[in-house]
């Protein structure tokens, strides 16, 4: 008796928890919830934003004031980025404020710059190649060393499959020699040759310190990075662009975001606000003119823009309806009592990632029992013995009433235990 | 009794067991082949640099290989038993149901296990031969999930199977496919790459509770044939 309650429990929860998993899933497929967040440009001539609302098909582009812009007025408005097409016609004008505009320099300073809660939380590589940054050819070539710093710092040649020994002590002296801490808890770097010039890798080590590494003429050259004091470092983007302003971005563990100017490994942040590297997506969008960080959180988004020195020049909020307030998004919090994934935008490990949206869905469970003891009574099964389906529907819902089909746990009222099969 | 049992399972699904071993191997020998041919072909560091970044992975061939044997060893060693009721002696037999129906389960799973592991040895020792322990690590976490989907889609054929009633049958028969489902989320084309490095403990786990089901199903059979 004891076994078979065991068993159903069993059968109950991996039919539920299939259910919690594929009944949205298929849901929010069937309805999705399409949104805009506006998209904000700074305007050089106008020295306001440009607010782009609607989806592409709709859109309609503003400036604070209310007044509306035909797209054609708006590439006018923001040269610094739509210069492709007013060469196409012959407007780009020479200079704006002061900045003399020429293709190849726009070119250059056009860039975005990305971090994605999910490229944070995210599978490293088992191994990376140890480019040679100054090699003596024209471009990069793809190394025959892959390396990784474990107990030390292993190379290892993809042809043979042997560690270099002797390579390995030099680097791991290297780094042993500027108090680098084995192992490295994370690394950052464009494993490429496709890319104009390589500036190797940033490693964070064991005690959270921070170390620029790269091969340069095939020695180990290692430079420790100056974090402020409590600085712990998540993630980095590190940008080889022939810009060369900086190695490249990164955010720490207390949510700000740092650059790294290039040759002076000097810090400048970047006063952002609303950021959780956990669930945000930041992105940095370069022109010749400035810098604009675009923070999205859900359905809210926080823009600030920067000059070229890092200085504020305006921000800009915004949101729009919550996937949770629209009907559709209310409906669902009625029918599914929690949802179930192993995957999340979040990160790409695959792990249990449950999720409850408030607790309108008490009401539709006990609805749902209701209907369920409704039933009982009226195909006269004995309801003391049903205790088990009322609960599991009591508690899981929708989902409830799909194992409680499979279970059919109901015995007719003095009967011997024998189910109505 | 014990041993006539697994000697009757044995003469159903030999054919079918040597039949699939051959298959197995004959994909993993030839992953290995084009493995051994890349190296000799294509700059190693290039095939590394795929490898090391968890895409393109040269062993992909395999990846639906174990769910096509779990699949058909359950077809063949179950479908027996339910066409003409066989499996009223089985029940039948002076031994408890509860055993000789996990005998028979654990007949099936042992033999998957038997090649998908062979599969394995033969897999992680030749890519080692090639790659550092590092990269073979990944090769086995990304291989594992695959390899217990095999388990999972035999386990679930074999409840549906003693399942008496069709309309618990189409119930349970859709939770089996989206359980096996989550074990396939690791490399979707185009899109994000998961891993299952964080989690894979948990994917071993749920092969226990899902594997005595049967019993379950095993219990209505028997209420509903007498």
């Amino acid at each position: 008796m004891k076994k078979t309650l065991i068993l159903k429990l069993l059968l109950a929860i991996v039919i539920i928890a299939m259910a919690s998993i594929y009944l949205p899933e298929f849901y929010w497929k069937t309805f999705p919830h399409r949104y805009y967040l506006p998209r904000v440009a700074y305007s050089p001539i106008l020295n306001d934003l440009l607010i782009t609302k609607g989806d592409f098909k709709k859109a309609r582009i503003l400036d604070l004031n209310g007044n509306s812009y035909s797209s054609k007025e708006y590439e006018a408005l923001v040269p610094q980025t739509a210069f492709a097409q007013l060469v196409f016609i012959g407007q780009l004008p020479d200079t704006v404020n002061g900045v003399h505009f020429t293709v190849p320099e726009l070119r250059k300073n056009l860039f975005r710059i990305n971090f994605e809660s999910a490229e944070i939380d995210a599978i490293q590589f088992l191994m990376y190649p140890l480019i040679e940054s100054k090699p003596n050819r024209a471009s990069l070539s793809f190394p025959h060393e892959f390396f990784c710093i474990k107990r030390e710092f292993q190379v290892v040649d993809s042809r043979t499959n042997l560690v270099l020994d002797n390579m390995s002590s030099r680097y791991s002296l290297a780094l042993i020699d500027r108090g680098f801490k084995f192992p490295a808890k994370e690394m950052f770097g464009n494993p490429t040759t496709r890319k104009p010039f390589d500036e190797g890798y940033f490693v964070i080590d064991n005690e959270d310190k921070f170390y620029h590494i790269k091969r340069i003429e095939d020695e180990p050259f290692v430079r420790k990075i100056n974090l402020p004091d409590g600085v712990k470092v998540v993630h980095m983007v590190v940008a080889e662009r022939d810009l060369r302003e900086f190695y490249g971005f990164f955010v720490t563990e207390d949510n700000r975001l740092f650059m790294i100017e290039n040759n002076t490994y000097n810090l400048v942040e970047l006063p952002i606000s609303d950021y959780n590297y956990k669930t945000s997506l930041l992105s940095i969008n370069a022109d010749i003119l400035y810098r604009r960080v675009n923070i999205i959180n859900d359905n809210k988004i926080s823009v600030l823009i920067l000059d070229r020195n890092y200085k504020v020049i305006t921000t800009f909020k915004d949101s729009v309806t919550h996937k949770d307030e629209t009907t559709v998004g209310q409906v669902a919090s009625f029918i599914f009592p929690f949802t179930l994934q192993f995957t999340s935008v979040n990160s790409q490990y695959i792990n249990l990632y449950p999720s409850i949206n408030g607790f309108n869905f008490i009401i539709v469970n006990i609805i749902l029992s209701g209907l369920f003891l409704l039933f009982l009574i009226i195909r006269k099964f004995d309801i003391k013995s049903s205790i088990l389906p009322i609960a599991i529907i009591l508690v899981t819902g929708i989902y409830g009433v799909i194992a409680v089909s499979v279970l059919r746990d109901f015995k007719k009222k003095n009967s011997t235990g024998v189910s109505n099969e | 009794m014990l041993k006539s049992l697994i000697y009757k399972e044995w003469l159903k699904v030999r054919w079918t067991f040597i039949g699939l071993a051959l298959i197995n191997f004959f994909v993993i020998i030839s992953i290995c082949v084009s493995l051994a041919n890349a190296f000799s072909m294509v700059d190693a560091s290039k095939i590394y640099a795929d490898t090391a970044a968890m895409q393109g992975l040269f062993y992909f061939d395999f990846r639906y290989i174990p769910l096509i044997s779990g699949l058909l060893l359950g077809i063949v060693q179950f479908y027996p038993e339910i066409n003409s009721s066989r499996i009223k002696l089985t029940l039948h037999l002076p031994m408890k149901e509860s055993k000789s129906l996990m005998s028979m389960q654990l007949f099936g799973i042992g033999a998957l296990v038997l090649i998908f592991l062979v599969d394995a040895i033969i897999l992680l020792n030749f890519s080692s031969k090639y790659f550092p322990s590092e990269i073979v690590d990944g090769i086995t976490i990304t291989i594992l999930p695959w390899i217990l989907s095999g388990l999972v889609i035999y386990i679930f054929v074999t409840i549906v199977f003693v399942e008496p009633s069709w309309s618990r049958r189409v119930i349970i028969g859709f939770t089996g496919l989206a359980f096996v489902d989550v074990y396939h989320l690791g490399t979707i084309f185009g899109g994000t790459i998961y891993t299952y490095s964080r989690s894979w403990w948990m994917f071993v786990l749920f092969l226990f509770l899902i594997s005595p089901l049967i019993l379950w199903s095993g219990n209505n059979y028997k209420r509903g044939v007498k």
